[in-house]
Order: C-alpha cells, then sequence, then structure tokens
C-alpha cells in the first residue's frame, strides 16, 4: 500500500514540482517538519496522502528511524519535500502541501478565474432571490409540487439578472491588469451569454411565443459575433470587408462588395446593407437614406426584377450584384445559402424573406433542422447542437450539450430556465433519481456546483446558498464544508465559519469547531482564548482539567510572587464566575480573591499603615477564606496549602478574626484531610507526604489551637 | 425618500482584507488609497497603492471613475490591519499588520505617489497573528497588539525601527484591537469584551479596565475594532462579536454601553430585533454631517458608522440605525475620507472594492430596523429546509 501510494505521489507531486521549477525544500510552501521520530516505529517509511484544503494534496513522509531503512523506501518526491532536517535527525516526519494544478500554480488563469469568480459571486443573490420566491409561493400553496403558473414571471427576472451579469465589463476597474485580457475569454463569455440569451427566449420568456422569429434576429444581430468563434459567420465576412473596403476607389467591381452586401442582408441588417450601397461610386446624397425607403423599395421589389431598369444600367458589377440582392429579396433559397455561413443565419434569412413571421413552433423547427443540414460545416458541433435543441426545446441535449461546452456554473444556474414554463422538462429535473442517490437533477448540479466553490479559498462561502436549496443531502454537505475549513490557524476564517453555521442553525457544527479552535489555541500558549472557545463549545471535560492545571499553577505561586500572579488576573476576570459548568474556574476565582487579599495585608503591614485598615482587609480575607471552605468548593489537594495560608489571620496580633464556629470548620477541614490520608485517598496522601507538609500539618495545628483558646475566652 | 447616494463597484479579483483612504493632497488631482490584497493561488500578499480616477466629462453623471494601480508591495502574509498617517503634508505613512507578526512600514510622497519607496519590515513582532496596531504622529510611534497577549511599541524616528516590548502577557489574554488616545496613553480590547487603558509612562499594568459582563452565553465575546472619540479623547466606542457596539465612557469606568447588539434589547431607542447579529469588523466615528445639529453641545451621542460580517453598512445616532448598504456578502473593513467624509471605501467579501458617495443635502433613507440581505437568504429557505 505505502508502495502504490508512493509511487502515485511521485507523478502528481513531481509533475508540479519541475513544472514549476521553483519547489524546492527550502521554499517549498507549507512544508511542516516533526523534528523527532515518532516513538519506535516498526513499520519501514510510510508516504500517507490526503486532500488538504482546495486544490492540495498533502503528503505526509513518516521516517524510520533507522536511516537505512530511509534510502531504500524514500521515493524521491518524499525526499526532496523531507529536506534536511529530517535526514539530519535520522528518522521524523515532514508534512508538504501541494497546489495541484500547474496553470493554477503559475497565475496563467489568474484573469480568467478572476472573472469566473465574479460572475459566481454576482450570481449568488439573483439565485437566492428566486429561491426565496419558490419556497414563499410553495408554502402558500401548501407543496403541490407543481410551480404556479405565472412562475416564468420570476425566472425571467432572474434570468435578466444574470445576463446582465454576463456581459462583457469594463476592463478598466478591474484591478489586475487586464490590458491583455485575453480576448478569448471576453467572447466566450458572450458566448455564454448568447446561449443563455436564447434559452431564455425559448424555455422561460411566455410573452415572446407569438414572435419568437422577430426575437431570434434581434438575437443574432447581437451575438453573431459571439458564433464568430466556433465558426465563419456573416459578421466574419464583414469584418474582412471593414478592412478592405477604405483602401477600394471603386467598391462596385469587387465581388466581396456585393458578397458582403448579399450577407448582410440574407441575416437583416438593413443599416449595414445601406452603408454598403452608400459606399457605391453612383451614390448620391438622399438616394437611400432610410429604412422607410428601402421597405417602399421591398414592396416593388418583384415588380423591379422584371422591369426596364436593367437596361440602363450599363455597370455590369452593379448589375450583378443589385440582382442578386433582389433574389435575396424574393427568397431564393439557393441566393440565401450563398449568402450566409452558419445555419442559424440561414434560418434567420428564412424567416425573414421564405416564410412570414406568423407562424407556429413546429415549423420552426422543422426549419431549423433543414438548415442545419444544409449548412454542414466542421464547426464546434456541440454548439450547432446546443443551439438546436434549445430552439426544439430538447431539454434532455440542452443539459448535455451545456455540460459539455460550459461549465457546473451554467449546468446549476441553467435549470431554473429549462423548468420556468415546461411541465416535462420539471418531471425531468425534479424527479427523485434512485440512480442518483434520490436526488433529482436539479439537486445533483446545485451539488456539484457546490463543490467546486468549496474548494476555492475564497468562494466557498458561496456554497452554504447553494447546498440551503438541495432538500436531500444539502444538510449534510453543509456541515462538511464548514467542518473542512482550515479554522484553526485563522481566526477571521473561523469566525465566518461560526457566522454560517449561527444563520443555517448548526450549532452542531459551531460547537465542534469551537473545540478544535480552542485547544488549538490552548496549545500554542494562548490561553484565554483557548478556555474562551472551550467554554463557547461547553467542553466540561477539557475545562476541568484545564482548571486543574491552573490551580496547580496557581498554588505553587508563593504569596509574594504577586506579580506573575497578576497575569492570571485578567484571565480569571474573563471567567464569569456564574459559569457553573466548570467548577475548577470558580474555585480559582475564590482562590485569586483570598491570595489578594493576603498580599493586601503584607503591603498595609510593610507600609506600616493605620490599624484599622488593616483589620478590615484581614476580615476580608478571612471571609474569602470561609468561601473557599464552603462544601466542595476547593479540592481536597489544595486543604492544606490553604489552611496554612490562613495561619497569618489564626495568629492575628491585635485581636480575633476568625471566632470559635469558624475554627472548628477549619479543624473540622484538618481531620477530614488526615482522615482521607487515613482511607489512602491519593490527593491527601500526596498533598500530605512531603517533609515539608508534615511541618506546615504542624503549623496549622498549633495556630488553630491557639486560635480556638483565644476565640473562647474573648466569647 | 431616497438618499442621494452613488456607489461604483471595482472587482479586484483577489481578497481584499482591507481599505484605507489616503489625506487628500492639494495639489493631486486624483484621491488616493491603499489596499491590503491577498491572493490565495499563489499565495501573494500585497499592499497596493491605487488612485481613484475620474474622466472629467462634459455631459453630467456620466463619469464612471476608476482605480489606478500606482505601487505594489508585497507583503510577507496576509494583511490583519491597515492604518495611515500623515507626517507632513505630502509625506503620508503607511503600516500594515500581517497574520504571522510582522509589521510593515513605507512611507508614500502623495504628490508623487507612483515613485518607488522600500517598506521597512519588522519581522516576527508577534507569535502569532498581530492583531491591531496603531499610527501617533506627535510621538512617532506604533503600537502593536497580539494574539500572543503582547504589546509592543515601535518608534519610526528618524533612526529607523526601534521595537520596544510594553507588556506581554505570555498568551493569557489575546489583544484584537488597539488605538491611541493621545500621544502616551491608548485603548486595548481584548477576549470576553475586555478594555484596557494604557499609558506609556507607567508601564507594568494597564492605567484602567473596563467592567464588563461576559458570559459567554451571547457568542464569543470578541472586540475586532476601536475608535476614540475625535474632540473627548475619554470616550472610545468598540465594535465585536454578536453584532455588538459599545461606548466607554473612562471617566465613569463602570460597565461599556451598549448602543447595538444582543444586549441592547429592551434599552435604547433600537426597538425588535437586534439590527446586526454578526461580528462588527469595524466602527468609526463619523465626522460627515450634513444636518448641522448633533455636534457637541446637544449633548446627543455622535455618530458611529459600523460595517459587519453580514453585510450591513450603517451609521448608529440615538438609538437609530440608519442604514447605507446591505450587502449580500461581507463588509470586511471600511473607511470615510478625512476630510468632508463624505465618501466613504468599503471592502467586500466577493473581492471587490466600494466607493460611495453621500449626498450633501438629504434626508435620511430609512429608519429602525435594518434588513440585513445576508440575513434574509439564509433564515427564509436555510433553517426550514434542514
Amino acid at each position: 500500500m505505502p508502495a502504490v501510494a508512493a509511487a502515485s505521489m511521485d507523478e502528481s507531486g513531481g509533475a508540479t514540482s519541475s513544472e514549476n521549477g521553483h519547489y524546492t525544500p527550502q521554499n517549498l510552501p507549507g512544508v511542516y517538519q516533526l523534528p523527532r521520530s515518532l516513538g519506535e516505529m516498526q513499520t519501514p517509511s510510510m508516504v500517507c496522502i490526503a486532500w488538504g484544503s482546495g486544490n492540495k494534496l498533502r503528503l505526509s513522509f513518516l521516517q524510520h528511524s533507522v536511516p537505512a531503512a530511509r534510502s531504500n523506501t524514500g521515493t524521491e518526491g518524499a525526499e526532496r519535500g523531507n529536506g534536511n532536517g529530517a535526514s539530519q535527525s535520522g528518522g521524523g516526519a515532514a508534512v508538504i502541501e501541494i497546489e495541484l494544478g500547474g496553470r493554477a500554480a503559475l497565475g496563467l488563469d489568474a484573469v480568467e478565474d478572476a472573472e469566473k469568480r465574479r460572475i459566481a459571486y454576482g450570481s449568488l443573490p439573483a439565485f437566492a432571490l428566486l429561491q426565496n420566491k419558490r419556497k414563499m409561493l410553495q408554502q402558500a400553496k401548501e407543496f403541490s409540487g407543481m410551480l404556479p403558473d405565472d412562475w416564468w414571471e420570476h425566472v425571467l427576472e432572474y434570468s435578466y439578472n444574470i445576463s446582465n451579469l454576463l456581459a462583457p465589463t469594463s476592463t478598466t476597474s478591474m484591478g489586475l491588469q487586464l490590458d491583455k485580457k485575453s480576448r478569448k475569454e471576453k467572447q466566450e463569455q458572450t458566448l455564454l451569454r448568447a446561449v443563455w440569451e436564447l434559452t431564455e427566449i425559448f424555455f422561460v420568456d411566455k410573452h415572446v411565443t407569438s414572435w419568437i422569429p422577430e426575437k431570434l434576429v434581434d438575437w443574432l444581430t447581437v451575438y453573431d459575433r459571439a458564433l464568430a468563434r466556433t465558426e465563419p459567420t456573416v459578421q466574419t465576412k464583414l469584418v474582412a470587408l471593414q478592412h478592405k473596403l477604405p483602401n477600394i476607389q471603386f467598391p462596385e467591381d469587387d465581388a466581396d462588395y456585393w458578397e458582403g452586401a448579399c450577407s448582410a442582408l440574407a441575416v437583416g441588417w438593413l443599416d449595414i446593407v445601406i452603408k454598403f450601397l452608400r459606399m457605391h461610386g453612383s451614390y448620391r446624397l438622399d438616394q437611400i437614406d432610410n429604412r422607410q425607403a428601402w421597405e417602399k423599395w421591398r414592396s416593388q421589389v418583384a415588380k423591379l426584377d422584371n422591369s426596364m431598369f436593367w437596361s440602363e444600367c450599363n455597370h455590369h458589377g452593379t448589375l450583378l450584384g443589385l440582382k442578386k440582392l433582389l433574389q435575396i429579396l424574393l427568397g431564393n433559397v439557393d441566393a440565401l445559402i450563398t449568402a450566409t455561413c452558419h445555419w442559424i443565419e440561414l434560418l434567420v434569412a428564412h424567416f425573414l424573406y421564405i416564410v412570414p413571421f406568423s407562424m407556429v413552433a413546429g415549423e420552426i423547427l422543422s426549419i431549423a433542422r433543414k438548415c442545419k443540414q444544409l449548412k454542414h460545416v466542421s464547426g464546434n458541433e456541440n454548439l450547432r447542437e446546443l443551439l438546436l435543441a434549445i430552439i426544439s426545446n430538447d431539454t434532455e441535449i440542452v443539459l448535455a450539450e451545456c455540460s459539455q461546452l460550459f461549465g457546473p456554473w451554467m449546468m446549476a444556474h441553467v435549470v431554473e430556465l429549462l423548468t420556468a414554463k415546461s411541465t416535462h422538462a420539471q418531471a425531468l429535473l425534479l424527479e427523485e433519481r434512485s440512480a442518483l442517490g434520490s436526488i433529482s437533477l436539479e439537486e445533483l448540479h446545485r451539488v456539484i456546483y457546490a463543490q467546486v466553490l468549496s474548494s476555492h479559498h475564497l468562494t466557498w462561502q458561496l456554497s452554504p446558498t447553494y447546498l440551503a436549496s438541495c432538500p436531500k443531502q444539502g444538510c449534510g454537505l453543509l456541515e462538511n464544508v464548514l467542518l473542512k475549513q482550515p479554522v484553526s490557524g485563522n481566526s477571521r476564517l473561523f469566525l465566518k465559519v461560526l457566522d454560517i453555521s449561527r444563520l443555517y442553525d448548526l450549532g452542531v457544527v459551531g460547537t465542534a469547531l469551537s473545540r478544535v479552535v480552542g485547544i488549538h489555541n490552548w496549545k500554542h500558549g494562548r490561553r484565554g482564548t483557548g478556555i474562551m472557545w472551550l467554554q463557547q463549545a461547553r467542553d466540561d471535560l477539557r475545562l476541568a482539567a484545564i482548571a486543574n492545571q491552573l490551580a496547580d499553577s496557581v498554588t505553587t505561586f508563593r504569596t509574594d510572587d504577586i506579580e506573575s500572579f497578576q497575569h492570571l488576573e485578567g484571565l480569571l476576570d474573563l471567567l464569569d464566575s456564574e459559569v457553573r459548568s466548570a467548577q475548577g474556574l470558580s474555585f480559582l476565582h475564590r482562590y485569586r480573591d483570598f491570595k489578594n487579599s493576603l498580599h493586601e495585608i503584607r503591603e498595609y503591614r510593610s507600609s506600616d499603615l493605620c490599624n484599622p485598615k488593616v483589620t478590615v482587609a484581614g476580615r476580608h480575607a478571612a471571609d474569602c477564606l470561609l468561601q473557599l471552605l464552603k462544601p466542595g468548593a476547593s479540592p481536597l489537594r489544595f486543604w492544606l496549602s490553604i489552611l496554612h495560608d490562613s495561619v497569618d489571620l489564626l495568629e492575628w496580633p491585635q485581636q480575633v478574626l476568625l471566632n470559635e464556629v469558624e475554627t472548628t470548620t477549619l479543624m473540622t477541614y484538618l481531620q477530614e484531610l488526615k482522615l482521607a490520608e487515613a482511607r489512602g485517598d491519593v490527593e491527601a496522601v500526596n498533598a500530605l507526604s512531603s517533609e515539608q507538609a508534615k511541618q506546615q500539618l504542624d503549623r496549622v495545628r498549633l495556630a488553630l489551637a491557639l486560635n480556638l483558646g483565644r476565640a473562647i475566652l474573648q466569647s | 425618500m431616497a438618499m442621494a447616494m452613488e456607489e461604483w463597484r471595482f472587482p479586484q479579483g483577489r481578497a481584499v482584507d482591507a481599505v484605507r483612504w489616503l489625506p487628500h493632497a492639494t495639489a493631486a488631482m486624483d484621491r488616493l488609497l491603499v489596499l491590503a490584497l491577498w491572493d490565495a493561488t499563489p499565495c501573494r500578499p500585497s499592499i497596493d497603492l491605487t488612485s481613484l480616477c475620474h474622466q472629467e466629462q462634459a455631459e453630467a453623471g456620466q463619469s464612471t471613475p476608476w482605480l489606478q494601480l500606482q505601487v505594489s508591495w508585497p507583503q510577507p502574509a496576509r494583511a490583519s490591519a491597515l492604518r495611515v498617517l500623515a507626517l507632513s503634508h505630502e509625506r503620508v505613512l503607511v503600516a500594515a499588520a500581517s497574520v504571522v507578526g510582522s509589521l510593515s512600514l513605507v512611507a508614500i510622497d502623495s504628490l508623487h505617489p507612483s515613485r518607488p519607496s522600500a517598506p521597512l519590515i519588522c519581522p516576527s513582532l508577534h507569535r502569532g497573528s498581530m492583531c491591531g496596531l496603531d499610527l501617533q504622529s506627535s510621538s512617532q510611534s506604533c503600537v502593536s497588539v497580539g494574539e500572543d497577549g503582547k504589546i509592543n511599541i515601535i518608534s519610526f524616528g528618524e533612526s529607523g525601527l526601534q521595537p520596544m516590548c510594553f507588556y506581554d502577557n505570555r498568551g493569557l489574554l489575546s489583544f484584537s484591537a488597539v488605538r491611541w488616545a493621545s500621544p502616551v496613553e491608548f485603548v486595548t480590547g481584548g477576549i470576553g469584551y475586555s478594555l484596557q487603558w494604557w499609558d506609556t509612562r507607567r508601564p507594568g499594568g494597564a492605567v484602567s479596565k473596563a467592567l464588563t459582563k461576559w458570559n459567554g452565553r451571547h457568542g464569543p465575546g470578541l472586540i475586532h475594532s476601536i475608535d476614540i472619540h475625535p474632540s473627548r479623547k475619554h470616550i472610545c466606542v468598540i465594535g465585536g462579536s454578536a453584532g455588538s457596539v459599545l461606548a466607554w465612557d473612562l471617566r465613569w469606568q463602570q460597565e461599556p454601553i451598549q448602543l447595538v447588539g444582543d444586549n441592547a434589547r429592551g434599552k435604547g431607542n433600537l426597538l425588535g430585533a437586534p439590527p446586526i447579529e454578526s461580528d462588527v469588523w469595524e466602527v468609526k466615528y463619523d465626522h460627515f454631517s450634513p444636518f448641522s445639529g448633533h455636534s457637541a453641545d446637544t449633548g446627543k451621542a455622535s455618530p458611529v458608522m459600523v460595517c459587519s460580517e453580514d453585510g450591513v453598512l450603517a451609521v448608529l445616532e440615538d438609538g437609530v440605525a440608519v442604514e447605507l448598504l446591505a450587502e449580500p456578502c461581507a463588509i470586511n473593513s471600511f473607511d470615510i475620507d478625512p476630510e468632508l467624509g463624505q465618501d466613504i471605501i468599503c471592502a467586500l467579501e466577493h473581492e471587490s472594492v466600494l466607493v460611495m458617495r453621500r449626498g450633501l443635502d438629504i434626508p435620511q433613507k430609512k429608519l429602525g430596523n435594518l434588513t440585513s440581505q445576508r440575513g434574509t437568504i439564509g433564515s427564509t429557505f436555510g433553517s426550514n429546509y434542514f
């Protein structure tokens, strides 16, 4: 097993290292060394592999303490990570975190990734708002399982929001150096937007069902440029002409000029056609100046084709060109096919010149199929299929092709559009499938997207919103995401995780993480913070252990060593005396008060202040002492040191501070201590075993006897 | 009645941990600001000096500003606190604390912001994170506090950086925020809402402590930010866990007064549920006053601006909260421009910077309870599903 693991590690880790070329033991990020060997390991050296946070792979190399064994089993990669420290000590362990994905590690995709994250951040409020509305509607209708009829209107609003988000951003505002922002990326976003808007037209918007062809024409005007990415379109042709035409004196002599004009006309870009015709050598002002002129022209086209004007035209190029234009206007299929490039352009041309706009959806579909066959070129087949599937309302294929072309973001968000009005799509996407662990396709895509989000340091905070909309597996996965966050070294991150667990009522997660952070802080010497988080986690067991530890350190202080005791002061201030959960800590509180008052007395005495103040302080100390001696207030092992500290009060020179009853209480404690020792109680035996303890015991006995005598006399 | 506010968002593509305005140099055209940024993959923390450029255009309302990077200083680790201080008319000092306990100081010539200057770095002043720092011009010193329970005073005079450990409780009590009150006095805040007042002339312990009552029932008692009243140095305001905003008057030496938050229910004028439920990351006295009259002579409490984890930016005044922003993500840091107080800059969790300009003659937008956008998202379909 370790051998297999080692080999695979060498592959992945080694590849990353060599690609980047900067992973040496000295600067390898996240190398943790354990200097000594882990006890007497009988096993050979081991490599353990686990996922860290994000895309990090965590490799742990546990080395056998015998140096010979190391050279046998240590792989190259592990050696590299292990560094010099471990090999010098001849045993030990090292943990390395390696960022996988060479491109990401080198920051090549930084701009692209940042743009993707921007979209992820922006789509969150829209998604959450839509889910919110859905929830409210379903609650109002007492959940019939079906969405209301006007649901598509909400989805349309959501779709507008997302579409705005996908619009190309102004590069100047980005903090990164975006002057070289790859044009490719910008267009890809537009392609995404093109598909999004087309889906919106066919799957969401019920208002446009009667004029889908017009919408399609408009859509093509905006997104033809985006389609040009995968295969040539009219746009590509026109852009090429745009560079050429200004350099030609008589454009009408050029065949490309007329071809361009035909193409633009075929897809209905009249403004461009007009611009083209204005370049014609014979153009005079006011000739073709607006759309009305063209409309009128169109009505006359049929007549024109056969008219006598043609004989008057003596420029051969113009004659042929104009004839071609007229053929397009007349709806000549062959002319349209030559003039257009992309099949969807041919479809639009069909709507404009062959089939009238008023028609049913079934016909669109058959025409679309025909167009796609006619314009069969080697382009991006996925995109062509996707566009056809959207037009034909074929949900399955839209889903399949979307997942091929676009990532999990699209899948998680487009589902809302697909289910907006189609009951078939709703059934398909919302049905729970046993093959998927009895979750629906909708939930599946959300879960996948949430997992992608949670693998990044910054976007993991978005995943709760998506997981919260997953009724089946959301809660469990959300707990998992939160519990996996590396909270112990990052207090701000921890507070953010804690806040999310509060928001989603996941108290268990908060408690578990508080415990982890509490222990981490305590181990790193931040005792107050550690106690605070353990209190939050209500970890009584550990708090009790901590209380014991603190109590030990407190009682070992000498009374004159108040300096170091004062450091504990703030800590004890922090611990509310009401806290019942930690019995030991409330003892510390009282013990602190008692020690303080003793210190006060000593100060008064040394500065020789007037007696009344000393007496008041003495009485206060006696009160504190009695608080400590309440049943169950102090652990047995501290009794002797408390009693010994009270000798000063028992031997108060001016007057009797502790009366008969109080002295008897003290005596009872002494007696119980001796009895416990006789019983063989470990704590008592330990407390009384030393020679010093025996002396202290005698001292306490004497002082008690003396004070009792004085008290009886006084009363 | 909407408060006329303009806002612009600038995605950074990196985490924005802190933002600060630089004092405006009259001769300079554009406003300058400092950002503490952090890139996760690969780990690349930096302090960036950028200028906020406005294109002067004829048509009004069409000018969209943009951020122009001037200088970027790589940092040893992710920033945990950021402060700026005007040393003279055009010299500005920027100080950044990091999560590994180091301190970076860099002097900027605000007339020539792109002129390179090397940062001075003090490594490992604290074990663990340096949670707070503040700069003081007259004594030319910087005070820093950390989770290791240490207070350092670093003087940055002509002879370079001279760090000095002022107090150390060896990790017993972590400090999380610090603010100078006068050239020799400063306030620190730590766990359990503990507040201490210190005097550099009296080392060895705090001069005064606030008696806070933290019982652990309302979540952790952490202080994230402290601000001192601009004209009365004995009054400070703090922001911390569970939406707490507390004011503390040193002269009264009693419990701090809760301005807003869990315990403010019933007290004060804020009715209903607490407007902010999660951590208040930063507090600042708001010196912007479009409606004159709430100044010192009326005896009312000065307005305080706060930003929070649940995405609220609000001004609290006389028990009334005026909401300026309700974002779907946390607002980690903000700053009010030091001159008029009209412009606000915020660091959003979603890797972007938001610049906002408040109108000068407009009534308040919304009174009473705040609506946290993120809270709505969570509460309506989060808990019910589970």
